[in-house]
């Protein structure tokens, strides 16, 4: 078969041939995907992050459907004289209840100023405020209420610290769709959800002013926002941050680089607007499609630029290489086209295999991402074909000598490989060997702190909030009692208790909280505020009496946080704990359940909450990236072998399509060690992309071998054509 | 190649800078490997291929979408072997 007659050839005359209308249908295919970007959105809830169909969710989705726990949002004061039993304070967290009670979306705020101080004389329950005026408080006032927050109340730990030097203010977000069942897949694509969301934003924005005007009155308090809405709205705002900003920089700095290397007006212009169009054009399919960005679908579009970068510099460095043998610009083209249609189709192909394997992971934010990059190489080969030809042919070119003198370093780089082929495989081969050793260091570490830097608001938030009151970090258990009103019964409080009091044991936790507290604080007050009352009331009638007689003098039902459900059957432990890695995490968890099913096996629940499936999903993608990892390797392998039809070469491009990600993990081992789900995520997209350099390589390699050139002359032409 | 890494590792250098924990990751990994890729396929490559040539000759076949004595009149001229 003559050459003129190959597929490839014929297809390269196609798109050359109709370069006007590819560049129109490009154009208007890119308009088209854009105006979808009007549509666009970022979405912060954690929730997506995790695979629907899991055990591990559907446990946490069961857990918030039958005890409502409110998006909070949790002020942390911290002031300058550590002392929050001040007239100062007061009025600071007085100032901060009336500015949150005035917002539509909050449905509670717990602070000092709302905090109903309990008594009981004579099995009579009596309520008062804390406090009537805080201008006319004495010293003596103060000092009791210290006592009485510090001590008898039982908040120490939850609304202070127990030295009284940081206080909280905890409000509650309204929330409505976990009171309704519904199915996993409706409830995290519910509409409800979507404008919960909505709210819960609105009320993180409207937190945030209220801590500035706080700010601008007592510049010397340290103030901390977090709570789940404050998280959930942190990566909103942090999504949109990153998109706005890195996006255009990585593009600027792109074009710098392209401007430097091709010193060419026409390859800065061709280019830059080639991988624009390819990135936004993913980006509006992505908004028409009405999915929002979230925490990893804000790094596709970056994953597009350096797909579409890298097949237009493919494409554009040949096409300049035959301009400077003196090609014409047409000629110049169709031949670029026709050397580089095969592997840029090739390396496409690989790359999208690699991306596509993130599908397995079952996770709504990955594989969101997944689609949005593949579609962004599909979209960016299509445009490297057929727009950047039409484009780069309007400009003229020169002859010029850069591409020359490229071409002798390549030259003399590829001379040096060959002269010193022993060197260079035993020196490779250590590198290799070297880095395969830290492999192992490597663990896992996926906490919600390490996606943000420390200099963030947020990440110090949660640090401050770790070291102080309530962690970042927490279990939740739902304990069953089996039966209506089951929770009053001492037999099940106590077992609740005794494990409570192990988990408290332990120096990575903090202070629990679950339903248990009032219970005790009722039965001692009504013991004649008797410290060794302050235990389990004794029987199933006085618990629920108790119960009564708490509901009568608070109501509960619209405190930011529930401990037990509507009837009274299953009961609420929390567990917050300082920040610690994931590993440590693991540890006291599953040292958790150990305990739960050897000791109180009849009571035995699953822990959960946000910490626990963050944990628990870094650990399931990276499992499922492992599983699919060999199937990645072995269909890129098989497209490499049909692409270059030969196995031989097929099988050898494992080595440098494998090893760059195994060595760089090695390093990563050595000198850093903690890696989470972008990490391995990242590893599997570039296992795809570096395919590129190998298909390139060994394609160039096998042409000059079929010309007849023996292997050294083979490689060091290979240097400057592919190099 | 090098061409092509070094745009993409000057272009997605600037995540470096990211305050976010995904992003930041991508660049601290995928840089790096980039790097890699480029200096395994300009030194381990080569000399494997060389030394799989004694092993196992290269015996000529059509190659595919590769055009057969076109391309080689416009590539670089033959260097010049030691």
């Amino acid at each position: 078969m003559k050459y003129r007659e190959t597929v490839v050839k014929q297809i390269s005359r196609f798109f050359y041939h109709y370069r006007l209308f590819f560049l129109l249908l490009s154009l208007t295919f890119s308009i088209g995907c854009i105006i979808g970007l009007k549509k666009i959105d970022f979405n912060g809830d954690v929730a997506a992050l995790y695979a629907l169909e899991s055990d591990e969710f559907k446990n946490f989705v069961a857990v918030e459907q039958e005890i409502r726990d409110q998006r909070n949002i949790v002020f942390i004061l911290s002031p300058a004289d550590k002392n929050i039993f001040t007239k100062s304070y007061l009025q600071v967290d007085a100032f901060i209840t009336d500015e949150l009670e005035k917002l539509d979306m909050i449905s509670s705020v717990v602070s000092f100023k709302n905090f109903q101080r309990i008594s009981a004389k004579n099995d009579e329950i009596d309520v008062e405020a804390l406090y009537d005026d805080i201008t006319s408080l004495s010293e003596n006032q103060l000092a009791d209420i210290r006592y009485y927050m510090t001590q008898e109340s039982g908040m120490a730990g939850d609304l202070v610290s127990s030295t009284g030097d940081v206080g909280i203010i905890v409000a509650a977000v309204n929330s409505e769709e976990y009171t309704t069942a519904m199915s996993i897949s409706e409830y995290a694509k519910s509409t409800d959800r979507k404008e919960d969301l909505d709210k819960i934003d609105r009320a993180a924005i409207a937190a945030r002013e209220i801590k500035s005007k706080v700010k601008a009155l007592h510049s010397d308090m340290e103030i901390y926002l977090t709570g789940l809405s404050v998280e959930i709205n942190a990566f909103r705002e942090l999504s949109k941050q990153e998109l706005l900003t890195f996006g255009p920089i990585v593009f600027f700095l792109s074009a710098l680089c392209i401007s430097v290397l091709f010193r060419s007006v026409a390859a800065v212009l061709a280019i830059s607007s080639l991988v624009l169009l390819s990135t936004l054009s993913a980006m509006g399919i992505m908004c028409w499609q009405g999915l929002s960005f979230n925490l990893f679908t804000i790094a596709a579009p970056c994953t597009v630029v350096v797909i579409a970068l890298a097949d237009s510099i493919h494409l554009l460095t040949n096409f300049f290489q035959h301009i400077a043998n003196g090609s014409a610009k047409d000629e110049a083209m169709m031949k670029a086209i026709e050397i580089n249609l095969m592997p840029i189709f090739l390396t496409s192909m690989t790359t999208i295999i690699g991306i596509l394997s993130l599908n397995y992971t079952d996770t709504p934010m990955i594989v969101e991402f997944a689609n949005l990059a593949a579609a962004g190489v599909i979209i960016a080969f299509v445009f490297t074909m057929t727009y950047l030809p039409s484009l780069i042919l309007f400009f003229d070119f020169e002859k010029n000598e850069t591409s020359n003198k490229f071409n002798t370093v390549m030259m003399k780089l590829g001379r040096f490989v060959i002269d010193n082929r022993f060197f260079c495989l035993s020196s490779m081969a250590v590198l290799i060997v070297f880095s395969l050793t830290f492999l192992h260091k490597n663990y896992f570490n996926d906490s919600l702190l390490v996606y943000f830097d420390d200099s963030t608001e947020f990440r110090q938030a949660m640090e401050f909030a770790g070291e102080n009151m309530q962690g970042a970090l927490y279990i939740d258990y739902l304990f069953d009692s089996g039966e209506e009103n089951g929770v009053f019964d001492p037999k099940f409080l106590q077992k609740i208790d005794e494990f409570a009091n192990w988990y408290e044991a332990k120096p990575q936790v903090l202070k629990t909280s679950s339903y248990l507290s009032s219970l005790k604080e009722m039965n001692y007050l009504l013991h004649g505020s008797d410290e060794n009352w302050r235990v389990i009331p004794e029987s199933k009638e006085l618990a629920s009496q108790y119960q009564l007689l708490y509901d009568m003098a608070i109501d509960s039902s619209d405190l930011p946080v529930q401990f037990h459900n509507n009837d009274f059957s299953k009961l609420k432990l929390h567990v917050p704990l300082k920040n610690i890695s994931s590993p440590e995490f693991f540890e006291i968890y599953e040292d958790a359940d150990r305990k739960l099913k050897s000791s109180y096996p009849e009571i035995y629940s699953e822990g959960t909450g946000i910490s626990v499936l963050l944990a628990q999903q870094g650990a399931l993608i990276f499992s499922k990236c492992l599983e699919s990892l060999p199937i990645v390797i072995l269909l890129i392998t098989i497209s490499i072998t049909l692409g270059l039809r030969s196995v031989l070469f097929g099988t050898l491009s494992l080595i440098p399509n494998i090893f760059p990600a195994l060595v760089v993990f090695g390093l990563w081992g050595l000198f850093i060690r903690e890696i989470n789900q972008a990490s391995v995520i990242v590893f599997i997209v570039t296992v795809g992309l570096v395919v590129d350099d190998t298909v390139h390589f060994l394609t160039k390699y096998l042409f000059y071998r079929q010309q007849g050139e023996n292997a050294e002359e083979a490689i060091l032409k290979t240097f400057t054509a592919a190099g | 190649m090098l061409v092509t890494t070094v745009v993409i590792v000057g272009g997605t250098s600037a995540l470096f800078m990211s305050d976010f924990g995904v992003t930041n990751m991508m660049a601290k990994m995928s840089v790096p490997i980039v790097a890699t890729a480029l200096l395994l396929d300009f030194l381990l490559l080569p000399p494997l291929l060389l030394f799989l040539e004694k092993i196992f000759p290269y015996h000529r076949k059509k190659p595919i979408g590769l055009s057969q004595g076109e391309y080689i009149a416009h590539s670089p001229p033959s260097p010049s072997t030691k």
